[in-house]
């Protein structure tokens, strides 16, 4: 039994899609109404008929120029089969809140069905200004009976008509510094009794950093007076926005839903049997101006802080060991975006090692205002002993309100290290040690020496001075040399002059034995000829030549080194001058050529042959 | 009676002596006041009146190496590189010995526009150079002076000792001594003409254009920068042909450069 359900079920199914398939699908939009106050609602819906195929994805109402999305799309479909006729439809509802006045135009929506793209007709919307109904424009005075809310209500149009429940979106200043807080306020103002409140849409705050300012979880009524009446203002949500960077930011409107009551006319009607109304409320967007942080005064320590702060550095301790640990503390307190300041410029510290800092931050808000303190605990070993100095810590930020840069800087901290005991301190390994490190560098300085500021720029040896220093010395020692000359010769020894003079002299009685042979004079010329012999020798041995006689000759020659040979011929010529000197025949001429030739030639032989005793 | 006029006196020249030098001293200050007040201008941080002090030591005509540094200490703290490198360059000629002096151009030279060629000159070039520069010209001048006389003292003892027997072993050290200062001598000398010198120069002005002759209307050859040494060959008028560093040779206005 079963199976045969199923089969002709599956051909029922087959013969209701014959004539499904045939028929074409048909799009159509409708909005209602059409008219609509300002701040009002407006309900859009886009049916298919014909046709059986769903579309692939349903309208996208998302970025409907003019219009925001406050609900939708909610989906119905429904399906018909009388007497061999279908007809299928499917309902997309949405709930579009039209934005500023005039007509506005919902542009043709296009929807895909079977691989075809299907298109609506344009919608028109009219959206005329809140009317003044319910004294709107000129509003009771305060404190008047009339002023309540609940009976002007009475007369009321229905919900989508004027309503007065409006959402208000402010800040409290609309020209900022990038990172100066900007408070944003949503606010309520209603003159209905708001059973529930929902957030609908909660926009994205692009080129902000956002913080939520608490508030209360109940909301505080507080009656306020506007231009369209007497209202009630409830504070619902409170954000800090801290810009990230310069330039105009909009943030998008916030559209929350409602569910309000009407007071009844009857004061004895039971609220809770009064139906609630839904209503979608949003904002309008607020434009803010973030302008550039100015460039002058800009300290180069400035990291992007803005707000106003204090800065404190403190450590634990002022006097440690080496090796012992001390925490460096740096608190930057005040107000302003603490989660986005960035560390305070620590400088280098030499004979520290420093390890990366613990941070810790806490916030809160006070009086709308975000305050908070950052921490950065550094630990620091000390490597070395002696008084040692943590430099200035400094930190830079930007005060909106006077619109200047601030540079904080502490003292410089003086710690006093001891040194640690000798067991207890590691030997440093090699590969631990480092270079001196290149900190900056910069021209050498000045030279303040005193000492006379002279002119140096002379050549020391151009001048005339230098020259007589040169040449005075030179002078003295050639002048020293004659000298020590003339002294040799004065009182050197007269040996060593008569040896050295002894060829001339004898070359002298030579020349006038010569002249005596010349006029024949034989006695003379010999005379002169063996004194010119006796001189020569006398000088040259260095002894007197009177009383030479012949044997002394002798000795000499032979004590002077002279060859027997030599002496021989010396002394034969010596004996024959003297032979022909005393005999009475005078010789014959060219007897007396021969001696002569013979003497000259001796004496010339015996040049340089007499040594020096 | 006479004696404390006396005291009187005397104290009445000292006044006068005194005020007289007071006065001149307001006049004109003495080389080594200015130099001073350089000082001390400089340590306070202002180095336009530290420069004009420096300064005006030169226009008395002193030429001084401390002087030199400095000024050009307060020309780079004033951030002009040409003439800082004009005196750095100035006080080695005087002082070549002077190693902040050699720093500080090193440094100033990282700062120009121009590359300068690394110094390829011959290993035994380059050590003859610094050699030379071992001793400044003072020094090398007084080890002549004492060598010399040295050499010619014992050359007196020589001849004397010589005339009565000979003594070779002084011989032997007058020569060395004479050897010795005739090369000193020679080292003397080459520093003194590097002193003397005046054919190199540096670009004192942002960007000088190098022609390819005297006169405006040549090829433009290159362009060089503040800071860079040139080496001068010729001038004519008001334009000098100079060496670049890279060898390459042209011409410019001498306005330009500062004569080492």
């Amino acid at each position: 039994m079963r199976p045969f359900r199923i089969v002709s079920f599956l051909l029922l199914s087959a013969l209701a899609a014959t004539p499904l398939l045939s028929q074409e699908p048909q799009v159509r939009a409708s909005v209602a109404p059409d008219r609509v106050e300002e701040g009002g609602q407006v309900t859009l819906t886009v049916e298919i008929s014909g046709g059986s195929q769903a579309p692939d994805e349903p309208p996208d109402l998302t970025q409907v120029p003019g219009f925001l999305l406050a609900a939708g799309p909610s989906v119905s479909s429904y399906f018909q089969w009388i007497n061999g006729r279908t007809s299928a439809s499917r309902t997309y509802t949405y709930t579009l809140l039209p934005q500023g006045r005039g007509t506005r135009t919902i542009p043709p929506l296009a929807l895909k069905i079977g691989g075809r793209v299907l298109r609506t007709e344009p919608v028109r919307v009219d959206v005329v200004p809140r009317s003044s109904t319910g004294g709107g424009g000129n509003p009771p005075p305060r404190g008047s009976p009339f002023a309540d809310p609940g009976t002007r209500r009475r007369l009321a149009p229905p919900p989508t008509a004027p309503s007065l429940l409006i959402v208000e979106a402010s800040v409290d200043k609309p020209v900022v510094y990038p990172g100066e807080q900007v408070t944003l306020v949503y606010r309520v103002y209603t003159q209905f009794e708001i059973a529930q409140m929902t957030l609908k849409d909660q926009p994205t705050y692009q080129g902000f950093w956002v913080e939520d300012l608490k508030t209360d979880d109940k909301y505080e009524a507080r009656p306020v007076a506007r231009k369209e009446g007497s209202f009630v203002e409830y504070t619902v949500l409170k954000k800090a926005l801290f810009p990230t960077n310069p330039g105009s930011f909009t943030i998008p409107p916030i559209t929350f839903h409602f569910a309000v009551r009407r007071r009844g006319m009857d004061p004895f009607e039971s609220r809770f049997f009064q139906p609630t109304e839904g209503l979608f409320r949003s904002s309008g967007a607020v434009t803010i101006q973030v302008k550039d942080l100015p460039e002058q005064g800009r300290p180069p320590e400035f990291k992007g802080a803005v707000g106003r702060f204090t800065l404190e550095v403190t450590t634990d301790r002022k006097q440690t060991r080496v090796n012992d640990a001390v925490a460096l503390r740096i608190r930057v307190e005040g107000q302003g975006n603490i989660n986005t300041l960035g560390t305070p410029a620590l400088p280098e510290i030499q004979d520290f090692k420093r390890y990366e800092p613990k941070v810790e931050e806490e916030m809160r808000a006070k009086e709308g205002t975000l305050v908070g303190a950052k921490t950065w605990e550094y630990v620091l070993i000390p490597l070395a002993p002696g008084e040692q100095v943590i430099p200035p810590v400094r930190f830079a930020f930007f005060d909106p309100l006077t619109q200047r840069y601030r540079l904080l800087e502490n003292d410089p901290i003086r710690l006093s290290v001891a040194k640690g005991d000798l067991a207890e301190m590691p030997v440093q390994a090699a590969p631990d040690r480092t270079e001196i490190p290149v900190l900056g560098s910069d021209i050498r300085y000045i030279k303040q020496a005193a000492g006379r500021v002279k002119d140096e720029g002379t050549i020391p040896y151009a001048g005339r001075g230098f020259l007589a220093l040169l040449l005075a010395p030179l002078a003295l020692n050639a002048s020293l040399l004659l000298i020590a000359r003339r002294r040799a010769a004065l009182s050197g020894s007269e040996a060593l002059v008569r040896r050295r003079r002894a060829g001339r002299a004898a070359r002298k009685r030579l020349r006038r034995a010569r002249t005596h042979l010349a006029h024949d004079q034989s006695g003379q010329f010999y005379q002169e000829m063996a004194s010119a012999l006796t001189f020569y020798l006398a000088d040259k041995a260095g002894v007197s030549a009177t009383g030479l006689t012949y044997d002394r000759i002798g000795e000499i020659l032979s004590e002077r080194g002279v060859e027997p040979e030599m002496g021989q011929r010396f002394r034969r010529c010596l004996e024959a001058c003297d032979f022909a000197r005393f005999a009475p025949a005078s010789s014959a001429k060219e007897e007396m050529e021969r001696a002569f030739a013979e003497a000259g030639k001796v004496i010339e032989d015996l040049e340089g042959k007499v040594k020096v005793p | 009676m006479r004696r404390r006029g006396g005291i009187v006196a005397a104290l009445g020249l000292a006044l006068l002596f005194g005020g007289i030098g007071a006065g001149a001293a307001g006049a004109s200050r003495s080389p080594d006041e200015m130099f001073a007040r350089g000082c001390e201008q400089y340590s306070r941080g202002d180095y336009a009146a530290a420069a004009d002090s420096y300064r005006e030591i030169l226009s008395a005509g002193i030429r001084n190496s401390r002087v030199f540094y400095n000024l050009g200490n307060a020309c780079f703290r004033r951030n002009r590189i040409g003439e800082a490198i004009l005196y750095y360059e100035k006080a080695l000629r005087l002082d070549p010995t002077d190693e902040d002096a050699r720093e500080n151009l090193r440094y100033a030279n990282l700062r120009i526009r121009d590359r300068i060629p690394a110094d390829d000159s011959p290993f035994l070039l380059a050590l003859a150079v610094r050699a030379r520069d071992l001793l400044r010209l003072e020094g090398v001048t007084r080890l002549f002076l004492g060598l010399y006389l040295a050499g010619m003292f014992l050359c007196a003892l020589w001849i004397l000792a010589n005339s009565r027997r000979p003594a070779p072993h002084l011989g032997i050290a007058v020569l060395v001594l004479f050897v010795l200062s005739l090369a000193c001598g020679g080292w003397m000398v080459l520093q003194g003409r590097a002193r003397a010198s005046d054919d190199e120069a540096i670009v004192l002005v942002e960007k000088v254009e190098v022609l390819s002759g005297p006169g405006p209307e040549n090829t433009l050859l290159a362009s060089v920068h503040e800071g860079t040494k040139v080496r001068i060959h010729n001038r004519r008028e008001a334009w000098v042909q100079v060496t670049l560093p890279d060898g390459r040779a042209g011409w410019m206005r001498g306005e330009a450069l500062g004569v080492i």
